[in-house]
């Protein structure tokens, strides 16, 4: 929970310039760490960066990776990530990095300058119409064109960036407003007139939720981001373990559960495991938790979990319904409801289901072929990296098929140890949110798994995390190539390859010699553990690039528009289908 | 005959003139993807889609054509917002083909939805959702003419990935309707006569007449007919940092650049004139300084093909809404030849008492390198630029004697535009050697895109002029901040040809005065990419400087002199 505001009335009634006034409100928020790229509108803020020392500013090489670092920083704290740039390009090159955090509803604030209020609409230079562009993308944008609105806007700013479902707030900051003087005031209570998310959930739908699982015979818990930003990880674990109810996550709730509890199934969906996505075609009740029934996930929605009650607990009322009809809404904070349920629910045993849950876990489980020679397998390395460095690692993933192998694949037991870009699928991500990342949990190694056309989009940034000796490993599953799509064109377009491959890639060993950071190449599997100790034992930025097969597809895969019972289990050529297996399956 | 969307829309971008994308499939463009591979349209995989709107940008400056720039939905099209935006302040055609989900997904923020069409309406001269394979024919005509006619801009298709499958009947010479009034945009309306009269007027009654000219010079084709009214009329000829090129730089009336980084003598004829005729310019803050100071003794004529930019920031006596060539025409025609000797005297004395100038103090000078550069490519050359101070000291060292020779970011100031842009104008002009002045900062930013340049072996010539710092940035700090350096040092920078070498391509480091002009002709010779890090003396200035906010009356000359023009 981000820290009690301080009491302000020692700050009030006297003048201060618009520059000073930010920087007291970003103190005042608690911000710690602030990502940026300087511009001439930002000068008189930068300056008091230099002068005083509380606030750290940390200098990117691209404004995108401002953004990226900073969601990095919120996804790992939990608290409100700030970024900072200047007008025109700066503010637009945020645009992706927003837009990432809308989907997955990440708390960030971002500051631009904008030309002077007078200037606005002129064609000025490096001036964009920031306000205008991010509509549709932020939770809230401001223009501020009265500097005494500059510290109520930033106040709430923040407020709304972090309550109800969190997301990306943007406030605009012309020249002018930052040169100003006005005296400073903070209001200590935000009151905005229709935005109070409800946070406590309604008792009579939490008791029909209470009742909904002591009737279910084949209850299902499916959670997402949701459980994480509400910090409710515990009382799912107390619901679970009580209720004997087997727990699947979505990718954004990866970590909200630990991968090797017994009711475990990991994630569900197009990449998802088979027993997961089988569970959730059995279950007679589906108990879905601060996840958002995303395309992804369910698949053909008409044949999405279709014998089961659906119980869905979200703060944000237009999630509700919006792509799954559902029995038992129950809109507030997933954990002040939950600890409601579990006030109500009985333990229970579910011995007969969870026998089906077992069944289906030992005779489908996730499956690779290693090589008989020394090649190594992506999914492989993911195990071996998991093992060799477990919980005292935070992973994030860049796009694509190393990221869905990351998911499958990674064992995780603490919340916010996984995090990756789901919405938006952002190619890129991973690199600065593991910088971000790295600062806001200096006691865990922040691990970036990587694929070459991801790590790729952002690489200058290894600038950044060698001038401020972030230790951050990049851990690049190369298949040289742009794999996702490399897979589908393998799968569904007879093996045209248009225009994925990167065989002309970087030698990522020198290019990190070349930042001053530290490089390793390897093959071979003998060489993996190894490798992976001397990156994790070497201080600083360290790439681990690994060579891996580009022909190795992931699986299991549910066929965009195909229902989830339809998945592809493994042999693209067989194209071996969950249907023609299950039929083989006792008691279905 | 039965078409996919995706089989419509390359054919109708081969022909409207169309002839090659840069861009980076994904999930909801796959099927796009399929056909360009199908068809074997040509096709740039860059490293990140920012550096694919950038290479069509710097492929439509210099060759007058317009490409296209295929992404994904979601990220990929969030991506080049920064390049549509860029190419929309300089009035460069881009068409933008963004893969979107399919129709009924639209809405539900599905995997990698993103409301493209929303977010690129500021940044768009116009944009298209399409939702019926039948109007794709349309759209793309009317996509490609909106782009490239009138005063040119970026156009954005979003195009679902069940349109991209869906067949229709397609016939080629099937004429189609332009759904949006085609006319604001295709007109080259008629000059007015009486106008254009009233400015033939003030041409013959004026004693100190100027041109300021930008890129609508390029843009329309009319540098020849610019030199040939300027000479027959004798009136000096300033360029805007787009209008570069337009007017020959070693002709004896070009003065330069105006406004805060330009020529002492061009912000001083500016002051000084009593007639100011803008062709094709839009008077940015940047050329104007303060406008309440701004050539307050000329008559000002404004000829432009965007009737919104006449008298948008700067009080025009003589508006003129036309295609500024087809004025220039009628102008040489009609302007009869004038003495104004003294006019002249006085402008070339300002020329040689204020030239641009710099030390030499035995470090390597940035300026040094540029005409250095200069001369060993010959001067016929593409001169691409990041944004900085690098970008203001090539505008005032290089000589550019024609148009589409200088691709630079000018109302945007995009850092990271200088290398994709110099691959796209090398593809634009394969024939043509391309040379990038770049700083530290903004190659930077897009370096990932080497890997396009090693990959596809475009020969492009990156002259990194390295001070390690954000040297404009910190320039602006040192003279009115104290010299306190926030955040604009690049204690940590990589070593450059380094990274050149890990992407396979050459690289240089130059450390000294006497290895620069060796160098350079050494990376001129290469066949392939060339990255050239000079390090250069790292507190250098850029000088005139107008502080912002200042009328062009009182730019700054060097560290301690402040010109008084009047």
């Amino acid at each position: 929970m981000t820290p009690k505001a301080k009491s302000p009335a020692r700050l009030k009634s006297k003048k201060l310039s618009g520059a000073e006034i930010i920087y007291r409100c970003l103190e005042h928020e608690g911000v710690e760490y602030i990502f940026g790229h300087p511009g001439a509108i930002l000068l008189t803020l930068l300056d008091l960066f230099l002068k005083r020392s509380k606030l750290k500013h940390i200098l990117t090489r691209h404004e995108q990776c401002a953004a990226h670092m900073a969601e990095g920083y919120a996804r790992a704290s939990g608290t409100v990530g700030v970024c900072l740039v200047t007008s025109g390009p700066g503010a637009t090159n945020l645009i992706t990095g927003i837009t990432d955090a809308y989907m997955d509803s990440i708390p960030i604030v971002c500051l631009t300058g904008q030309v002077s209020t007078s200037m606005v609409g002129n064609d000025a230079f490096q001036e964009a119409d920031i306000v205008g562009m991010t509509r549709t993308v932020t939770k809230h944008n401001y223009l501020i064109k009265d500097i005494e609105d500059l510290a109520p806007s930033i106040r709430e700013a923040f407020h709304i960036a972090r309550t109800g479902r969190p997301g990306p707030v943007l406030i605009d900051l012309p020249k002018d407003i930052i040169l100003g003087e006005t005296v400073f005031n903070v209001p200590e209570e935000v009151d905005i007139r229709g935005y109070k998310p409800r946070t406590k959930g309604h008792p009579r739908q939490i008791k029909r939720v209470a009742e909904a699982i002591s009737e279910a015979k084949k209850p299902i818990l499916y959670v997402g981001g949701g459980v994480i930003h509400a910090e409710a990880h515990k009382e799912v674990m107390k619901l679970a373990e009580t209720a004997d109810i087997p727990v699947t996550w979505t990718l954004l709730g990866a970590s909200s559960f630990p991968s090797d509890h017994a009711l475990a199934l990991g994630m569900l969906g197009m990449h998802g495991t088979a027993y997961a996505n089988m569970a959730v075609d059995e279950c007679d009740l589906l108990i879905a938790v601060g996840a958002r029934f995303d395309d992804r996930v369910t698949g053909k929605i008409s044949e999405f979990a279709q014998s089961a009650k659906i119980v869905h607990i979200d703060i944000d009322p237009t999630a509700i319904g919006k792509n799954v009809p559902v029995d038992i809404p129950v809109v507030g904070d997933a954990r002040l409801i939950l600890i409601e349920v579990n006030k109500l629910i009985k333990a229970q045993k579910r011995n007969v289901w969870n026998k089906r849950v077992e069944r289906l876990k030992k005779d489908l489980p996730l499956t690779f072929k290693t090589t008989e020679g020394g090649a190594i397998k992506p999914q492989e390395a993911i195990i071996a990296l998991s093992e060799e460095v477990g919980d005292a690692a935070i992973y994030t993933t860049e796009v694509g098929q190393h990221q869905m192998w990351a998911a499958q694949y990674l064992r995780v037991s603490f919340p916010r140890q996984f995090i990756s870009s789901g919405g938006l699928g952002t190619m890129g991500f991973g690199f600065p949110a593991a910088i971000g990342a790295s600062l806001a949990r200096p006691d865990k190694l922040a691990i970036d798994i990587a694929g070459d056309g991801s790590f790729q989009m952002v690489l200058q940034e290894l600038a950044t995390a060698v001038q401020y000796q972030i230790p951050v490993k990049v851990f690049i599953l190369n298949n040289y190539s742009l794999g996702m799509v490399r897979q589908w064109q393998d799968l569904f377009m007879d093996r045209r390859f248009s225009e994925v491959g990167l065989e002309v890639g970087p030698d990522y060993v020198q290019l990190a010699a070349a930042y001053g950071a530290k490089g390793l190449h390897i093959e071979d599997r003998k060489d993996l553990r190894p490798a992976i100790h001397e990156m994790i034992e070497t201080p600083g930025p360290f790439i681990l690039d690994v060579s891996v097969d580009p022909d190795e597809l992931v699986f299991p895969m549910v066929p965009a528009g195909g229902a989830n019972r339809d998945m592809i289990l493994e042999d693209p050529r067989k194209k071996k289908t969950l249907k023609g297996k299950l039929s083989a399956l006792p008691d279905h | 005959m039965e078409l996919n969307g995706s089989q419509i829309v390359i054919e109708e971008l081969k022909a409207n003139g169309v002839e090659i994308a840069f861009g980076i499939p994904g999930g909801a463009i796959m099927p796009f993807y399929d056909e360009i591979d199908k068809s074997e349209y040509p096709h740039i995989l860059t490293r990140h889609e920012q550096g694919a709107a950038h290479m069509a940008d710097g492929y439509a400056r210099v060759s007058g054509k317009v490409a296209a720039v295929v992404t994904t939905s979601g990220p990929g099209a969030t991506n080049i917002i920064t390049g549509l935006c860029n190419a929309m302040m300089d009035s460069v055609p881009i068409v933008a083909i963004t893969g979107q989900v399919a129709l009924p997904s639209i809405g539900t923020d599905a995997f990698q939805e993103a409301d493209t069409y929303g977010c690129t309406i500021p940044v768009t001269k116009h944009n298209w959702l399409v939702k019926d394979p039948r109007d794709l024919q349309g759209v793309v005509r009317e996509a490609v003419r909106v782009a490239t006619t009138g005063r040119p801009g970026p156009v954005v298709i979003d195009f679902p990935k069940d349109v991209q499958v869906a067949k229709c009947e397609y016939d080629p010479q099937r004429k189609t309707e332009i759904a949006t009034s085609a006319e604001p945009f295709s007109a080259a309306p008629e000059p007015d006569t009486a106008a254009i009269e009233r400015l033939i007027e003030a041409i013959e009654a004026s004693e100190r007449p100027v041109i300021m000219s930008g890129s609508g010079i390029i843009k329309s084709g009319a540098a020849g007919e610019l030199a040939e009214f300027a000479r027959r009329a004798r009136i000096p000829v300033i360029n805007t940092l787009l209008g570069l090129g337009g007017f020959p730089g070693t002709d004896p009336l070009f003065l330069g650049m105006p406004g805060m980084h330009g020529t002492a003598y061009a912000n001083m004829a500016l002051c000084e004139c009593d007639l100011l005729i803008n062709l094709g310019g839009r008077f940015d803050d940047r050329v104007t300084g303060k406008v309440s100071s701004f050539a307050t003794k000329a008559v000002i004529a404004h000829v432009d093909i965007d009737a919104a930019e006449l008298g948008k920031r700067v009080k025009t006596d003589i508006p003129i809404l036309a295609n500024v060539r087809d004025v220039l025409v009628l102008l040489s025609a009609e302007v009869k030849p004038k003495d104004r000797r003294e006019w002249l005297d006085r402008v070339a004395r300002w020329k040689e008492d204020h030239p641009l100038h710099y030390d030499g103090d035995g470090s390597i000078k940035p300026q040094y390198v540029i005409e250095q550069i200069q001369e060993v490519s010959g001067g016929d050359a593409i001169y691409v630029s990041g944004v900085g101070q690098h970008q203001m000291w090539a505008a005032q060292f290089l000589r550019f004697n024609e148009p589409n020779a200088w691709v630079s970011s000018g109302g945007l100031g995009t850092m990271g535009f200088g290398l994709p842009a110099a691959i796209g104008a090398k593809v634009g002009q394969p024939e043509k050697e391309v040379w990038l002045i770049d700083g530290d900062g903004s190659f930077s930013m897009t370096l990932v895109e080497l890997a396009t340049a090693a990959t596809y072996n475009i020969p492009v010539r990156v002259a990194i002029l390295n001070n390690a710092y954000l040297g404009m940035v910190r320039q602006w700090q040192e003279l009115f901040f104290e010299k306190r350096y926030s955040h604009v040092h690049y204690p940590t920078n990589p070593d450059f040809a380094k990274i050149a070498e890990g992407y396979g391509v050459r690289g240089f480091e130059v450390r000294e005065m006497d290895q620069v002009r060796s160098t350079l002709e050494e990376a001129a010779g290469i066949d392939g990419p060339a990255v050239m890090n000079f390090h250069v003396s790292r507190e250098e200035n850029v000088w005139p400087m107008v502080p912002s906010g200042a009328g062009n009356d009182e730019m700054q000359l060097g560290p301690q002199t402040r010109e008084e023009v009047r």
